[in-house]
């Protein structure tokens, strides 16, 4: 019983530690940190700039409808740090943009994750504080 | 009559050539210490990041379980600065200093993800953050504090060496800056004492002692440690320069079309 409940404890407090990060590098609550949107398109607007990097990337459905998702990252500076340049994403390269979306339901991410159309993934630790 | 004349006026003219160590002797008779020679005095200085990782020190984005218990003044404050930066209540109030731009204040400027650029000179110790250019100087030549300051944004801050140690001393804050983005307020009475020594030629620590009895129960203390990074430089960021963020911002705060 006592090793049960033990168990149940760290398994919790590990789930807890392991939560935490997501929630703690998020600098905005207006967006649903509870889960990540993912959007493939094409870029058409890279911002490598202060204060925040902005990706425009625009997605078309099976319909043919035209959707603008804007995106934001951290500052060029930190990203530079962490193996970013300005010539990393370019206009019409084919990316996949994983972050928090605001609950108001804009098209608008925080990105936590970049997949470039090579596969390659930007280093997931800069893109937010 | 003419001799006692003579005898004045070969005094006053000797005056100059003796000045300084007239000078040095009241500065001791006051009690104020000397500037230490270059080569005896620790040196802090280069380009240092603060680390996050949790198992140098807990304190990631804000103090959290650090800060002390606050008074009802500070409660009051803390729930009216429902920044849109607390990482722990829904919240799109774009209040917070910081967004618009305005200095973050000491110690939260610590904890903002840039760089800082230590430089010492004889009598100062220069603080160069990355983040929108701010700078501090921790004046080492022994003057006390400007009672003519304030109420300052990044305070007034003097300091003395204590065998490795630079002991600064800060006060005259003004009450407009928040420890962290969870929004812990202080007020002008804050008083905060850093220890800052370097553990070794790639690593520094901040011991922090904040003291400001009118929003906290007790004293705290918070440590950070940075590390050097050599191959780095201090890069332009410009705060100020963000209509397209603030626009951004605005799509996510706005209320849903309908």
């Amino acid at each position: 019983m006592k090793n049960w409940l033990l168990a149940l404890f760290a398994g919790s407090a590990a789930l807890l530690f392991a939560s935490v990060p997501a929630v703690a590098h998020h600098g905005t609550s207006a967006y649903d940190t509870s889960k990540l949107t993912t959007v493939k398109g094409t870029v058409t607007d890279f911002q490598f700039n202060n204060p925040h990097v902005m990706i425009s990337v625009e997605t078309k459905d099976d319909k043919g409808k035209v959707e603008l998702w804007i995106c934001e990252a951290n500052s060029p500076n930190v990203l530079t740090r962490h193996g970013w340049d300005r010539d990393i994403i370019k206009k019409g390269d084919q990316i996949t943009i994983i972050g928090n979306r605001p609950k108001n339901g804009a098209k608008t991410l925080r990105l936590q994750k970049v997949v470039l159309s090579n596969g390659q993934e930007l280093d997931p630790n800069s893109l937010q504080d | 009559m003419r001799n006692c004349l003579m005898g004045v006026i070969l005094a006053l003219a000797a005056i100059p050539a003796s000045s300084p160590s007239l000078f040095a002797q009241t500065a001791g008779q006051q009690g104020m210490a000397r500037v230490e020679p270059a080569d005896s005095t620790p040196d802090l200085s280069g380009l240092w990041i603060r680390l996050r990782d949790p198992s140098h020190s807990p304190i990631n984005l804000d103090f959290g379980s650090a800060i002390s218990p606050m008074t009802p003044w500070a409660e009051k404050k803390f729930k009216a600065a429902n920044s849109v930066y607390r990482s722990s209540s829904p919240s799109t109030d774009l209040s917070d200093p910081i967004f618009n731009c305005f200095p973050p204040g000491v110690p939260r400027i610590y904890l903002l993800n840039f760089p800082l650029q230590i430089v010492q000179t004889p009598g100062q110790v220069i603080m160069l953050f990355e983040f929108d250019h701010f700078v501090r100087r921790i004046y080492t030549d022994g003057r006390p504090h400007d009672k003519d300051a304030g109420p300052l944004w990044m305070g007034d801050s003097i300091g003395r060496w204590e065998s490795d140690t630079l002991v600064a001393d800060t006060v005259s804050f003004n009450d407009k800056t928040t420890f962290d983005r969870e929004g812990y307020p202080h007020s002008d009475a804050l008083h905060l004492v850093e220890r800052i020594r370097r553990i070794d030629h790639n690593s520094l620590v901040v011991d922090l002692t904040v003291d400001d009895p009118k929003a906290y129960t007790k004293p705290w203390e918070a440590k950070l440690i940075f590390q050097l990074k050599p191959d780095w430089k201090i890069m332009e960021h410009v705060c100020e320069d963000n209509a397209g963020f603030l626009d951004f911002n605005k799509k996510a705060t706005q209320a849903p079309k309908k």
